[in-house]
């Protein structure tokens, strides 16, 4: 499975998810809530959610595991549901997941950060993501993603990831524009990024939501690829969302995010989709873009 | 380099230990507590806000020099008193109700901290209620609310509401940020500021209680 799909992203362009969340959210779902803790009570409506992004076009799948960490849990006092949650996610979700496409097992940013600056050790890090990849690998996910804005956080996840399984990894980072470059909220500037992710041997390697937009992804996979020949990826937001009518609205349309892909392809992307705000319409119009023919729904 | 100079540059430098031993020092040396906290301290973290907004430093530098601030303050609170040296004025922070982002919020507290605020921080999923409390407590002058997500924008004017049903909102000013909140949702609600980032809102704070 592992060989298989690296092997692929040599010639062809995948189709990943948009936000499971933002779909959630259409569907009940209280954003100011835990979205695993909703997915596991209403599994019918996680499962709908994920059927209409593969109904779309998406090859990848996500779980949408990212807050289910130790340390995120405990904002809402669900600590002790980390290996009952992610098993019972990466469970869901396969059932769900079509025999020719892969899911993705997401660890995502504890949300402390490591000392001296912050409150946490690596090793206390590495530990949480440990027990979360663990449930996830146990629940049947095919690689792990790990999300971050911390270059050492992410390396903690991807050790965590190499030590707990053989599966690939994907390693996503969460840029914003600053007056110096695109960095993260830690600092981490875009090759830094790309060539340490590389040597803490991430199979891919990719820019995810941020204040960055459909262009600003374009530049951030040039500079990547300036520095590393991993496979790309590229998952940015539909936009900063404007409430309408008690409805958060992402600017960014389908037509809008598909028009850029061919720029991200050509920058040296292998994985293509959309975080935050981004619907099955946005995948069904993305993955037209990659493979240049309409995919039916 | 005085010793004010040298708190200052080790309070940017994030370097807790130095900063605690020259604080040490200049209280031995007869210094002025009132000159250590804003020649040293204050100043020290003014220039950090200056170069966070400047994207020069990052999150994790201010966190630094926040420790460092705060062992500094740690010698210097028991003095204060004493030297007669009072807070700007208290500002009571939370995230709103349904809403548990914080990072923004704790760095604003930081920064109103370092230029010699009174925080009182109320934490995350503040129901109306708990700011309404906070006010009737005593001496507020300012409320900040912060919010993250686009769905908790309207318990910020649930919140504004909540102040004036209970009588209090003309005590205090009102201020909002997060990454989805704007000037203009800021002036539909009636909120008196709104800022961009943890150092803007210290300018704000400042102006909206004619503080130079």
């Amino acid at each position: 499975m592992k060989d298989g799909f690296l092997k692929r992203l040599e010639t062809e362009v995948l189709i990943h998810f948009g936000s499971v969340t933002t779909e959630l959210a259409k569907r009940g779902f209280n954003l100011g809530e835990s979205n695993i803790g909703f997915m596991v009570e209403h599994p019918q409506i996680f499962q709908d959610v994920m059927k209409a992004f593969y109904a779309a076009g998406s090859d990848v799948g996500s779980a949408n595991t990212g807050g289910a960490n130790r340390f995120r849990l405990r904002e809402f006092g669900l600590e002790n549901k980390v290996r009952e949650f992610n098993i019972k996610a990466a469970k869901m979700a396969r059932e769900v997941t079509p025999a020719s496409c892969y899911l993705e097992g997401v660890v995502s940013t504890t949300g402390h950060f490591l000392k001296p600056a912050g409150d946490v050790t690596f090793d206390e890090v590495y530990e949480v993501y440990k027990e979360q990849i663990t449930a996830l690998v146990e629940g049947g996910v095919d690689m792990i993603r790990v999300t971050g804005h911390d270059l050492e956080e992410m390396k903690a996840g991807l050790k965590a990831a190499r030590d707990v399984a053989d599966l690939p990894v994907v390693a996503l980072v969460t840029f914003n524009p600053t007056a110096r470059g695109y960095r993260t909220m830690s600092g981490l500037d875009t090759k830094t990024a790309a060539r340490e992710l590389d040597i803490a041997r991430a199979d891919v390697i990719g820019t995810i939501c941020g204040k960055t937009g459909m262009e600003d992804t374009t530049n951030i996979l040039k500079e990547m690829r300036s520095v590393t020949a991993k496979p790309l990826l590229a998952k940015p937001n539909a936009g900063t969302p404007e409430v309408v009518s008690g409805q958060p609205v992402h600017p960014v349309t389908p037509e809008l995010m598909a028009r850029e892909v061919p720029s991200w392809i050509a920058a040296g992307a292998r994985i293509v989709g959309g975080c935050c705000g981004t619907g099955p319409e946005h995948i069904a119009r993305i993955a037209a873009a990659a493979r240049g023919k309409t995919k039916k729904a | 380099m005085n010793t004010l100079e040298a708190i200052k540059e080790q309070l940017i430098d994030g370097q807790v230990e130095e900063v605690k031993g020259l604080v040490q020092a200049a209280i031995k040396e007869g210094v002025p507590v009132e000159r250590i906290l804003k020649e040293g301290l204050i100043s020290g973290m003014e220039v950090v806000g200056e170069r966070f907004k400047q994207d020069e430093i990052f999150v994790p530098e201010v966190l630094l020099a926040a420790q460092a601030m705060r062992a500094g303050m740690s010698l210097l609170e028991p003095l204060l008193l004493g030297a007669g040296v009072k807070p700007l004025g208290r500002i009571v922070l939370g995230t709103v109700k349904g809403d548990v982002h914080d990072i923004g919020k704790n760095l604003v507290g930081t920064m109103l901290k370092g230029s010699g605020f009174e925080v009182i921080d109320l934490g995350v999923g503040v129901p109306p209620e708990k700011f309404v409390e906070a006010v009737n407590a005593g001496s507020v002058a300012i409320v900040g609310m912060s919010a993250l997500l686009t769905t908790s924008m309207p318990m910020m004017d649930t919140t504004i509401k909540a102040l004036k049903a209970a009588g209090v909102r003309e005590r205090v000013k009102v201020m909002i940020g997060g990454a989805v909140i704007t000037q203009d949702y800021a002036n539909k609600i009636g909120a008196d500021g709104y800022a961009q980032n943890a150092p803007t809102a210290v300018d704000k704070a400042k102006e909206l209680l004619h503080i130079s």
